[in-house]
């Protein structure tokens, strides 16, 4: 069967060469001996089993084949070199037809946003018209300030206390932000900012953006109990 | 369901083999040895190969090694050898040019090849005075090694060719990404500044050849099989990066978008990997373990010694957040997420949409595109438009069919994201290619005396027939809309 199947290839002179020596050559087609769900990207263990199925039972359809023609290896051949493969191919396409019938991607998306992945040709033909847009040029480093600050703060009120205190050091040092500020004292810390930002540049929208984050984390901040009213309430 | 041909189907088994190898290597060295994942992957090596012989595989398998590929045969293993670089690095160090493993190995014999091939301890044990007696006292009945010739060493010195330099940004990329989550994994520091080096050298690379984020992007596309969300991370890095290279960013901007994109899913390195891996639906409350990795993600990085970049920090956090409060996690304050983090969202998707994955198969590209648009609080338009138009409809690397038959592959985008440039593989209906035909063409531009389009698209197991975009003049509302009044979007 190597020799057939390579002949079918045309490398038949690569296939003639004499089988390894070493002496585990034998085919074996039975599973690994693992039961256990392997976290694998080429399918299940039983969908494993089902290919080796397949193949064993492609050997056996093309001695059958064989068989049915009755007519000496090396003619088979000359008719069409491709022919038992054609005829087994078939048969698997079949067969993994019946295991995985039909295309559909109806697949659950881990962020639980889009369920359905069929896409129709009206949306594909869409496309064109929907990247048209004139768009103005995004900025990378938008609102890099305000989205930090609001996740150190998400690190103080929810993280471990290793997390919490790398945080609270953050926002201290690099945003200038303090737990133990009273709200009324970082709101006027932070007016003059806000003043300046607006006489600089009315409509800087993210300089904006970063003070009122500056100040809502504060204001949380300073709402929270401290290490010592949570030991000690 | 496409029928494959037997050499197709013997391709798929002896890369499925080699894929299987590698992770086990990557295993090993991100679990204890007696692991239940460790295990797994070394059965699942064992299944892999008897499959490959059942399919027609020559064995004993023999899979040979240099510094940057795996080969069989003379071919190159591209897809497997992208993880590869550690394992590839060991056997160098090991002078082993060739190993050849019989299908009758078990798990336990292959466990023990890996400690010859990882551990530290055993890099003299291929010497070639002691080859055999190694292969006997470590009960490899087999498996065969064949060493380096002294006029043939892997260590020579030369110039890489294109390819190869790409492959091996991409290595050391994914092999960074590797070795930071295995730290996180066990709860070390994090070596933030050596990931940083990695990812300038990368930049550099690319700065240096106009061509390499084609080459870098065509290379993602190989690898179809990630086990590891180390492969992901790559790849939504390159995306991002493209997109960043296409914005005019400078060299620290881009160094920060990598970094961000690169280190986005660290979180994932936490979450159990029962969970992680689990092929099928997560149950509610596996899905709220998997949903904390954004937050996991953050706390890994502040808890290192060394300053994380905000940005990196971000992406981490928000790669999940949708517009107005879509997504997750839910912070304590509002969070508007950074152009970077928006980014980094965008080519997640892209990318998790584009991939095989346990439970689905990959989408096209332009399939991708439609999804995305259909989720009108899933992302900032802005940049999922900036996104599209910079890759294009059809990206690098992406393989089509042209009207006339002909197959081709994208090369290149040109001005209109919906005429790449492509380089011929085949002649009209799959032919030869006609004696003197340049062998590159832009798809709409004339070309002896017709205009080419592209007729269908190409996954490893999909055609996808694209639509004729001169035809259409005004998309249906109802199939594609981006406003939230639209009664098709949801």
């Amino acid at each position: 069967l190597h020799r057939r199947e390579c002949a079918a290839d045309g490398t038949a002179g690569q296939a003639a060469a004499a089988p390894p020596a070493e002496p585990d050559f034998t085919p074996v087609l039975g599973l690994a001996d693992s039961d256990g769900r392997m976290p694998s990207r080429h399918g299940t263990a039983q969908t494993i089993a089902f290919r080796e199925a397949i193949a064993q039972w492609q050997l056996s359809a093309r001695t059958q084949v064989k068989r049915a023609s009755s007519l000496p290896s090396s003619m088979f051949g000359a008719c069409d070199p491709m022919l038992e493969a054609r005829l087994v191919e078939s048969v698997e396409s079949m067969l993994a037809h019946l295991h995985q019938p039909g295309e559909e991607l109806t697949t659950p998306n881990p962020d639980g946003h889009m369920r359905t992945e069929l896409v129709s040709p009206g949306e594909l033909a869409a496309l064109p018209t929907l990247l048209q847009h004139d768009d103005p040029t995004p900025g990378l480093e938008d609102d890099v300030v305000a989205e930090c600050i609001g996740i150190l703060v998400d690190a103080v009120t929810t993280g471990t206390p290793e997390t919490r205190t790398a945080a609270q050091q953050m926002l201290l040092h690099t945003f200038a932000v303090r737990a133990d500020a009273a709200a009324d004292a970082s709101v006027t810390y932070l007016l003059p900012g806000l003043d300046a930002a607006q006489a600089v540049d009315g409509s800087d929208a993210d300089a904006v953006a970063d003070l009122c984050q500056r100040a809502a984390a504060a204001l949380l901040l300073a709402s929270m109990p401290t290490d010592e009213e949570i030991q000690d309430p | 369901v496409t029928v494959r041909t037997q050499q197709q189907v013997r391709e798929s088994a002896l890369i499925a083999c080699a894929h299987a190898l590698v992770a086990a290597s990557l295993h090993r060295r991100m679990h204890e040895r007696s692991s239940r994942f460790v295990a797994e992957a070394l059965a699942e090596f064992v299944t892999t190969l008897r499959h490959a012989e059942a399919v027609g595989v020559e064995m004993p398998l023999r899979l040979q090694f240099d510094e940057h590929r795996m080969h069989h045969d003379g071919i190159a293993l591209d897809g497997p050898s992208l993880q590869a670089r550690s394992l590839l690095r060991d056997c160098c160090s090991r002078g082993i040019a060739v190993l050849a493993i019989a299908p009758r190995i078990g798990a336990d014999e292959v466990n023990r090849l890996l400690d010859l091939l990882l551990l530290p301890e055993n890099v003299g044990a291929f010497d070639r005075e002691l080859r055999d007696a190694t292969l006997q006292a470590f009960g490899l009945r087999h498996v065969r090694v064949t060493l380096r010739s002294i006029a043939d060493p892997c260590d020579r010195k030369c110039t890489l060719a294109q390819d190869d330099v790409a492959l091996a940004h991409y290595q050391d990329l994914a092999e960074e990404l590797q070795r930071s989550h295995a730290l996180a994994h066990h709860d070390r520091e994090l070596d933030v500044g050596r990931t940083t080096h990695v990812l300038e050298q990368t930049i550099l690379g690319i700065d240096d050849r106009a061509d390499e984020p084609s080459l870098l992007l065509s290379l993602s596309m190989q690898d179809d099989v990630d086990r590891f969300t180390v492969g992901h991370s790559v790849r939504v890095a390159l995306l991002a990066l493209q997109v960043a290279r296409g914005l005019g960013a400078t060299r620290s901007q881009l160094v920060r978008v990598g970094s961000a994109a690169l280190l986005h899913d660290i979180g994932k390195s936490k979450i159990p990997q029962e969970i992680l891996w689990k092929q099928g639906a997560l149950t509610p409350d596996e899905w709220q373990v998997m949903a904390q990795h954004p937050r996991l993600g953050a706390q890994i990085l502040l808890e290192q010694n060394t300053d994380v970049d905000p940005c990196t920090l971000g992406a981490a956090f928000c790669h999940h957040m949708g517009n107005n409060g879509r997504g997750y996690p839910k912070p304590s304050l509002p969070i508007l997420p950074s152009g970077i983090s928006r980014l980094v969202r965008v080519c997640d998707v892209f990318e998790a949409l584009t991939a095989v994955r346990p439970y689905k198969k990959a989408l096209t590209p332009i399939e991708a595109y439609a999804v995305m648009f259909r989720n009108v609080d899933g992302f900032d338009p802005v940049w999922l438009r900036r996104f599209a138009r910079t890759l294009g409809l059809f990206p690098v690397g992406t393989r089509v069919e042209l009207d006339d038959g002909a197959r081709a592959i994208v090369t290149e985008q040109s001005e209109h994201f919906d005429r790449p440039v492509v380089r011929l593989l085949t002649g009209p209906a799959g032919g030869d290619l006609p004696a003197g035909h340049p062998g590159r063409l832009r798809i709409g531009d004339a070309f002896e005396g017709r205009t080419p389009r592209i007729r269908t698209v190409e996954t490893h197991d999909r055609h996808l027939t694209v639509p004729d975009f001169d035809d259409v003049a005004t998309p249906t509302v109802h199939d594609a809309c981006l406003s939230p009044d639209c009664p098709g979007s949801h």
